[in-house]
């Protein structure tokens, strides 16, 4: 019996890790059991009920926001039925459990998946490594735990079967971990947009002088129909986009159609997280900066002259 | 407070290179200590300099050949030690070279238990080479101690315990948790010190000590490697490199404008 | 922490003079800004080999070396027609010296040094020797003082210890040259091919012509193992750094795209590129040694600027080697005079006549066109036999460029007595 246990803080992303654990094991699976953290009524069962998921884990004491309360439901399932595969999303709570269910499990494990292969009962991942130089492809061993990065499959989809086909099974709360107490906890205030589904992300780098300027970023992703996202240095360091995340290798992957990077050096931490998009824009006044020989179209200009000129034509010619 | 400092020597990435469709020629790229693991031999450092105690940094090579390797991590060692850790334990044996991150955190381990007791061990968020992430998770399971990552702070009060300030998903969280315990740190937690020319020479007088597996008990990873390499290559990144040159900022963005209806894209 | 002898900086000069003094059973400090030894020196194509020998006896076996040169050529672009005079030598016996890529060979130097007991510290810049009651008695680095009887300053050409030191009159920055070089990657058996090489052969070549619009310089091409170095070298004086920049980027491009030079180029992947202000030539201005202290190498102003390449090394090494036989020998002061009166001192002497011939600025304007108009008019059967033989065609084309027969033949003799 091949089983896999699929979880992820967001119920979208279920869907496409259903999509993966059939990928990963060749079509030959026996059974998807997913695992729903928090309350879970009719509505939330339905969807994921008809794409052919086997049993669907309904741990309601558990907070899909909260890695540890995460932790502790996986692992409570993990211990009684072990699974052949765990298919998580690799952001940070994936990322933060992936490590220690492998160990728990003895077996291997990869984040930062982009893509999977299975011939001849073995599985291979592809995943960037080398600060976006190389995709390795890596032979992983069952038991495996495999963070994917978002956006990567297709939602699964309502197969045949009518709705409701699936088990409902209650996790029973095996008790804190007493170890490890969260004191403190407020939420974030989010920008609201999420760059990893996002057609047109219009990047803001270094390039800014001032906060304020970032106006001309907002206003030109508003004249394309798109988000404003940042490298790093402006969501870590400087903290100009309260609840944005960052793109690049230790934050977000984008994919869109058009990303138009302002003031953006284009170091390799950050490249790798948008070498995905179809068409790059660069604006820079360095024609030297490794943006310019990453990207499709480079305008060599400051930007605080080419926005407001780019706006304004975006602008008339609608 | 005794503190363990995971190190690892990272391929520069930066000076690596990739042919689109090849192997990138990882051989001829040297290593280094990866960026993030400054961060947390500085966090060490500065735990140690509040509340007294100890640093020892750990570090399994894990890219070969070992003999060049073996002088880029007496290199690094000695950068590591020059921003105050006291002692470096380095894990150097053919058969650890390439293995995966789960052979990674026993070795990790069994080193901490041979020269530990430890209160705390202190790792980066991830390695510039590979950015997995994974090996505190699975050294804090191996040896049975919770595990707090993604650290923008660290505050040691009494009783035992560290506070842990960090942002996870929409949520910014303060964690308490018992020692001892693994916790891995973001480049924003603090600053690395510089060593200065006084500290780096008075490093080279610090022990550093080179274990193989079989100083540690530990066979190779033989065939319960949980995760082989089988290729990397280089992706072809195929980008049209047109540079839009004009007389005015209106004539490029007219001209970008253009150039970007005509593929499509708007 | 004590030291009997400091060093600054880790290029040639300096990895010279710590190595010799371990020898020579001293304790040594050398110390490299750098993060490790040759990170900060890209340039440099080949090297003169007869110091390194004096030094190192074995390094064929062991340096990091690219090719040896056994193949000279002097080439003049014109428009898209070309004229190469190539010098070719018997196997090996050549002692032209070798191609290298200088990261590689530095970090080896340096390595050389440390296996004789000299600690080396990269990583860390020195910010000015210690001098007390006219005597240099160390270093500061930061916040710290490192005191020895002996310092030696290799900094390269900057030369600002040396000139805190005492030892250098101010920097004048009179005749601003400015050197661009790429370094292109190709398969090793691409490389002997285009250039007609057998294995482990090297050929190094230099070119004037009008693709540096008139501006004193011109370009050069080494082959090294499996790169190709390429760059132009120009006298901008009358530029600002930034715009000889500029400049210099735009004639490098020129060149690259000239027929013949791309045709050694075809194919080749940027692997690295650099740009660098050329040292002039300073011989005879700095002092060599003074109260506990020396500079050598480039610091000493031993770099020799021949128009379109510089060379340094070797007198870099050799300089090296003598400060520390000196220093060992506990008379520091004795240096110079063993730097003026060895191959050093003597080459030197005979660079004026050189350096002159290189500032006709007819080198760069008229020759090229007249060498490859003549030349390509002598083979040129499209017209009519007139009975004019090589020397008529010469004469009518220097007409043309408006250079007078007698001019000519004396920068000729000038050329062959400066070579
Ligand atoms: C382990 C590790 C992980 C990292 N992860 C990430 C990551 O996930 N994401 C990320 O982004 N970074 C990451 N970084 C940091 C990364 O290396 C770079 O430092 C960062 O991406 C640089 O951001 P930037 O391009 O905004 O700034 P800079 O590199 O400072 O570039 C600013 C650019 O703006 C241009 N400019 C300046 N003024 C103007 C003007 N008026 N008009 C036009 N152009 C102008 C400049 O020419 C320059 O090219 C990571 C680093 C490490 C070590
Ligand atoms: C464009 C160009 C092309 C050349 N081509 C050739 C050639 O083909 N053949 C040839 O023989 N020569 C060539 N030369 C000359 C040759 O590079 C120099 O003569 C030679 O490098 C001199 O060696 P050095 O050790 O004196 O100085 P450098 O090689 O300049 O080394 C100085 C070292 O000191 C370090 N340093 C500087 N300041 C400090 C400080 N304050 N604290 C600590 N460390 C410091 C530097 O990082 C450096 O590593 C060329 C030079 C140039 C500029």
């Amino acid at each position: 019996m091949t089983r896999a246990l699929v979880f992820s803080p967001d119920d979208d992303r279920c869907l496409e890790l259903i999509s993966a654990a059939s990928v990963a094991t060749g079509g030959g699976l026996d059974g998807v059991d997913l695992l729903l953290a928090g309350p879970a009524g009719e509505e939330r069962l339905r969807t994921p009920s008809s794409t052919g998921v086997g049993r669907i884990v309904v741990a309601e004491w558990s907070d899909p926001t909260d890695a540890f309360s995460v932790d502790r439901a996986l692992r409570a399932w993990i211990g009684r039925e072990r699974p052949d595969y765990v298919l998580l999303t690799s952001d940070r709570i994936g990322r933060q459990v992936a490590g220690g269910l492998a160990q728990l499990l003895g077996g291997g494990a990869s984040t930062e998946v982009v893509g999977l292969e299975s011939a001849g009962g073995s599985l291979t991942v592809k995943r960037m490594v080398l600060g976006g130089k190389g995709i390795a492809s890596e032979e992983v061993d069952t038991p495996a735990v495999l963070a994917i990065q978002p956006g990567r499959f297709p939602p699964a989809e309502a197969s045949g079967t009518a709705g409701g086909a699936a088990e409902v099974v209650r996790l029973e709360d095996p008790g804190a971990d007493h170890r490890v107490r969260i004191v403190e906890r407020r939420p974030r205030e989010r920008s609201g947009v999420r760059l990893e589904d996002a057609e047109v992300v219009v990047v803001a780098g270094r390039g800014f002088e001032r906060r304020e300027d970032l106006r001309l970023a907002f206003e030109l992703a508003e004249a394309l129909g798109g988000a404003v996202g940042a490298t790093r240095p402006l969501v870590a360091d400087l903290g100009w986009l309260p609840g944005s995340d960052w793109i690049g290798i230790s934050g977000v992957r984008i994919s869109p159609r058009l990303m138009v990077a302002v003031g953006v050096s284009g170091q390799m931490q950050f490249l790798a997280g948008a070498l995905d998009s179809k068409v790059i824009v660069a604006v820079n006044k360095d024609p030297n900066a490794p943006i310019v020989g990453a990207s499709d179209y480079a305008v060599v200009a400051d930007l605080y002259e080419f926005l407001p000129a780019l706006i304004e034509v975006l602008r008339g010619g609608r | 407070m005794d503190v363990a400092a995971l190190v690892k020597l990272a391929l520069d990435v930066e000076g690596l290179r990739a042919e689109p469709g090849e192997a990138p020629r990882v051989d001829q790229a040297p290593t280094k200590v990866s960026e993030i693991d400054l961060n947390a031999v500085e966090e060490a450092v500065s735990i140690r300099e509040r509340v007294g105690g100890s640093v020892t940094a750990f570090s399994v090579l894990n890219w070969g050949p070992l003999s060049r390797r073996m002088r880029e991590a007496r290199e690094a060692a000695k950068r590591v030690l020059a921003m105050g850790a006291d002692r470096f334990v380095l894990v150097a044996d053919e058969a650890a070279v390439g293995a995966d991150t789960g052979f990674t955190a026993a070795a990790l381990a069994a080193a901490l238990r041979a020269r530990g007791p430890f209160d705390l061990v202190l790792a980066g968020e991830g390695t510039e080479d590979s950015f997995g992430g994974l090996v505190p998770g699975r050294l804090a399971q191996e040896l049975g101690w919770p595990y707090v990552p993604y650290a923008d702070g660290v505050e040691v009060g009494g009783g035992g315990s560290v506070r842990v300030r960090r942002a996870v998903g929409d949520f910014e969280e303060v964690v308490e948790v018992d020692l001892p315990a693994v916790i891995s740190v973001t480049q924003e937690i603090n600053k690395p010190r510089i060593p200065t020319l006084m500290q780096i020479l008075q490093a080279g007088k610090k022990p550093l000590e080179v274990l193989s597996l079989s100083d540690l008990g530990l066979p190779g990873p033989g065939a319960g490697r949980g995760v082989r390499v089988s290729s990397v290559v280089s992706p072809r990144v195929e980008r049209r490199g047109v540079v839009i040159e004009a007389e005015s900022p209106r004539e490029a963005a007219e001209r970008l404008v253009e150039e970007l209806r005509r593929a499509g894209v708007i | 922490m004590s030291f009997d002898a400091v060093v600054v900086g880790a290029g040639p000069a300096g990895s010279a003079a710590a190595l010799q003094m371990a020898r020579r059973g001293m304790s040594v400090l050398l110390v490299e800004r750098g993060e490790r030894p040759g990170t900060k020196n890209v340039f440099g194509g080949r090297m003169y080999s007869w110091a390194l020998e004096k030094l190192v006896p074995g390094f064929r076996g062991e340096a990091p070396l690219e090719r040896e040169v056994t193949r000279e050529v002097l080439g003049f672009l014109w428009r898209d027609s070309w004229v190469e005079f190539q010098v070719g030598r018997g196997e090996r016996a050549a002692g032209q010296g070798y191609t290298l890529l200088r990261p590689r060979f530095d970090s080896w130097l340096a390595e050389v040094a440390e296996g004789e007991g000299v600690t080396l510290v990269s990583g860390i810049r020195v910010d000015a020797p210690v001098v007390e009651g006219g005597r240099v008695t160390g270093i500061a680095a930061g916040p710290d003082r490192i005191a020895a009887p002996v310092t030696i300053l290799a900094e390269g050409a900057l030369g600002l210890l040396a000139e805190a030191a005492g030892l250098r009159p101010p920097t004048r920055a009179r005749d601003f040259a400015v050197g661009v070089k790429e370094v292109l990657e190709l398969p090793e058996e691409k490389i002997e091919d285009r250039f007609g090489l057998s294995s482990g052969e090297g050929s190094a070549q230099l070119y004037l012509g009008d693709f540096t619009g008139g501006i004193p310089g011109g370009g050069f091409v080494y082959t090294n193992r499996d790169t190709i170095s390429v760059g132009v070298t120009l006298r901008l004086g009358a530029y600002s750094a930034g715009e000889a920049r500029a400049r210099t980027w735009e004639v490098l491009e020129r060149f690259k795209s000239h027929p013949r030079i791309a045709s050694y180029l075809r194919g080749g992947r940027l692997v690295e590129y650099s740009a660098h202000s050329l040292p002039e030539t300073q011989y005879g201005r700095v002092r060599a040694a003074g109260p506990g202290v020396a500079a050598v190498g480039d610091a000493a102003g031993l770099a020799a600027n021949l128009g379109i390449t510089v060379r340094g090394m070797d007198f870099a090494l050799e300089s090296g080697r003598l400060a520390a036989e000196a220093a060992a020998s506990g008379d520091l002061l004795s240096y110079p005079r063993a730097l003026r009166e060895g191959p050093v001192g003597r080459t030197f002497e005979r660079f004026g006549a050189a350096a002159r011939f290189m500032e006709n600025p007819r080198l760069y304007s008229s020759y090229p066109r007249v060498i490859v108009a003549a030349a390509s008019r002598s083979f040129d059967v499209r017209e009519e036999v007139r009975g004019e033989g090589l020397i008529g065609i010469a004469r009518s084309e220097l007409g043309a460029a408006g250079v007078s027969t007698v001019r000519a033949l004396l920068d000729v003799l000038a050329a062959a007595r400066s070579m």
